[in-house]
């Protein structure tokens, strides 16, 4: 432990020296204005994925507009985030969000290393341990799955099924897709929920595979949580005749015709929301955020403004009214969520 | 048509030479990289200047380099071993996730009851856990060998198709039998006294590079200075010349599979026991080819692999620290790299033929004509 924080002191003395004589050498200009932080973002997929991660990095758009200095990584794979993270920190960033769940047991590990900076990860907190300087968010994404497998239910024109297409294999992804069989299994007796985590967020073919064998075997809607992988799901179902409900982003343009609506997350306003809070000094390291379904939840539908919340085509009004009240049950806790994760 | 150049009698290769052509189309190189720069309002200069800074310049970057060399280093040396004896194996991906998932085995299998240390004495735990990863990858490897020799097997297509299969079952341990309860596709975390030991204080340097540097040094006493190894670059330039002379061509081969395979399984041991410390996916992430380009640029001389894996790991580590700190895509200096590539391997050309100036009297005559 005593060779540990030698070498930490070390690392940072040595950072200092480096960083100060690297602004001297190429920004001496650079003041940065009241109440802004360094702010990393790094993401496992692209930020032009027209979902998850390009919500994300909108929100850092924000940040870098409002005169934050920010910095975000692409693409960094499961066993490169200790490195990358790792690399961030150093550097002396003062927040670095890990996108994904994939972030969680990595930034446990080293956020301990750098008690002055502070570390988010946009996934629900781990059961073992809290630290000072991590904070967590729960996205209520069991209760937005639950809250679609009942819309999915609502809207099917045969009855028989509908399906979930999930990205990554991973405790979060395993519940939404338990809670959207419940959700659907409920809302309409007798229809059956069909679900597959592919294990991969960024393969359309996957995605395009995994819809496709639910259309097979009755389902005549289909949602996804998977990013790019779900950008597959959509195409796939759209094209063999079936409804599609988005995901994370407003996603009509990809089959306006067969396209209910888009769950959206707010995921931009939730950067700005912990960025500003590390720059206020207000940051709630040590604790799980939790927004409620109907914040962090937007269904949207529409390529123009103003946006409608749903496809009036294919969904009606009685839909709609019933998904309401799903909605109302989930956020006022008379479904328990906790029971899918 | 001209013809703008003519084969040299002999080809330049006094050392002088190959270090100037080599300087001079890294140089070249980074000079047309420059451009890349320009759309993102960034001076290449500084740019260059910060790349190397950050990963030579300063103690942590140079630990940062030192591991990002260590299993390039390793990879390079496997390939020099089969391709000096002339077996174009090619699945050193493969050989990482297996020597990986060998290591990440070795340390959670020696764990104790209170899952803090590991059984075995140190003197005793390291020298086994390198023998266990450099015979899975052994086997692994010469399995390809196997097929070669007994059955005349296509080692090329065989040992890139293995790369997949080693890839599946890793995945396919992390997702089941070996994976941590209720978490990423990914096993424990290994018991720390199995990590590889830090060796520069304040960095994260580790003993990786150590086992690269040692195995270099065995690499080059097996190709020049021992009999084994003597007959295993004859067999690789001709074995025909080699079978007449009284050389077991089949047992070189396999000797060459198993080593390579060895040698990449070590490149796994290291990123595992040295970064990750779990096993998990992914974790070859392309070193298993990089390793082979490394190979090639020092002319799968084992000595002259060690520079060159530096060199290259420095670039990748200025690559990302450029991506951190002025946000141009981190693919500007994959570009980079496979310019210095592209030039270095082409620069044997002007060893080899020389430009011829044109005579203009004679061109003009044959214009006339």
């Amino acid at each position: 432990m005593d060779n540990l924080s030698r070498m930490t002191l070390n690392r940072r003395l040595m950072l200092k020296g480096a960083g100060a004589g690297l602004g001297l050498a190429l920004c001496p200009s650079q003041i940065l204005a009241a109440n802004t932080a360094r702010i990393a973002l790094i993401m496992g997929g692209t930020i032009s994925d027209g979902g998850w991660n390009q919500l994300a990095f909108e929100g850092l758009g924000d940040l870098k507009a409002e005169g934050f200095d920010t910095a975000y990584v692409e693409n960094v794979t499961q066993a490169r985030i200790q490195e990358v993270a790792q690399g961030y920190a150093d550097d002396g960033y003062d927040l670095l969000i890990g996108h994904s769940y994939a972030f969680g047991s990595a930034f446990l590990e080293i956020a301990p290393d750098y008690p002055d900076q502070n570390f988010f990860v946009t996934t629900f907190a781990p059961d073992e341990q809290m630290l000072p300087n991590l904070q967590f968010v729960d996205f209520a994404y069991e209760g937005a799955a639950y809250a679609a497998g009942a819309l999915a239910a609502l809207i099917s024109d045969n009855r028989k099924a509908v399906g979930f297409v999930g990205g990554g294999d991973n405790p979060t992804q395993q519940a939404m897709n338990r809670a959207f069989v419940a959700g659907a299994e409920t809302a309409v007796p007798g229809i059956k929920g069909l679900g597959v985590v592919t294990g991969d967020y960024n393969n359309a073919a996957k995605g395009k595979e995994a819809a496709l064998t639910m259309i097979g075997n009755g389902a005549d809607v289909i949602w996804h949580a998977a990013d790019v992988t779900g950008l597959g799901a959509i195409q796939g179902a759209a094209s063999a005749g079936a409804k599609v409900l988005g995901c994370y982003a407003n996603q009509t343009s990809l089959a306006p015709d067969r396209m209910a609506t888009s769950f959206v997350t707010n995921l931009r306003w939730m950067v700005r929301e912990v960025s500003h809070s590390v720059a206020d000094k207000a940051f709630k390291g040590g604790t799980e955020w939790r927004p409620t379904i109907k914040e962090v939840w937007v269904p949207s539908y529409g390529e123009t403004e103003p946006l409608q919340d749903f496809n009036p085509a294919l969904v009606s009004e009685e839909a709609k009214a019933a998904f309401a009240a799903v909605v109302e049950e989930v956020s006022t806790g008379q479904i328990d969520i906790n029971q899918f994760k | 048509m001209f013809n703008l150049f003519e084969r040299r009698l002999a080809p330049l290769d006094s050392p002088s030479v190959v270090i100037a052509s080599t300087l001079g189309s890294i140089v070249l190189a980074l000079a047309i990289g420059a451009f890349l720069f320009i759309p993102f309002g960034t001076n290449p200069l500084l740019a260059y200047f910060s790349l190397f800074e950050s990963s030579l310049g300063s103690l942590r970057g140079f630990g940062m380099t030192l591991n990002r060399a260590a299993p390039l280093i390793l990879v390079a040396l496997g390939t020099c071993v089969a391709w000096r004896a002339g077996f174009g194996f090619l699945g050193f991906e493969g050989c990482m996730t297996i020597g990986a998932a060998a290591a990440a085995w070795f340390a959670l299998v020696g764990v104790s009851e209170d899952g803090q240390g590991i059984l075995l004495p140190a003197l005793l735990f390291w020298p086994a856990m390198l023998a266990v990863a450099f015979a899975a990858g052994g086997i692994w490897a010469g399995s390809v060998g196997v097929l070669r020799t007994r059955y005349g097997g296509n080692e090329v297509l065989i040992s890139l198709m293995m790369n997949y299969v080693a890839i599946f079952l890793v995945q396919y341990l992390v997702s089941g039998p070996m994976r941590a309860s209720g978490s990423l596709p990914q096993t424990d975390r290994f018991p720390t006294e199995s990590w590889l030991a830090t060796i520069i204080p304040g960095t994260r340097a580790h003993a990786g590079i150590l086992i690269a540097v040692g195995a270099a040094f065995l690499v080059w006493l097996l190709i020049s200075r021992m009999r084994v190894g003597f007959e295993l670059v004859v067999t690789g330039l001709s074995p025909l010349a080699a079978r007449y002379s009284g050389i077991d061509v089949g047992r070189r081969y396999l000797l060459a599979a198993v080593g390579a395979g060895g040698l990449g399984a070590l490149a796994g041991l290291v990123e595992v026991l040295g970064t990750q410390h779990r096993l998990m996916d992914g974790l070859s992430g392309g070193l298993g080819f990089i390793g082979i380009v490394v190979a090639l640029l020092a002319k799968l001389n084992p000595l002259l692999i060690v520079p060159v894996a530096l060199l290259y790991a420095a670039l990748s580590v200025g690559a990302d620290a450029l991506q951190r700190s002025t946000g141009v895509p981190s693919s500007i200096i994959f570009i980079l790299q496979s310019l210095i590539v592209l030039f270095v391997m082409a620069s044997d050309f002007i060893r080899y033929w020389r430009p011829r100036l044109p005579r203009f009297g004679a061109a003009i005559v044959q214009e006339e004509r």
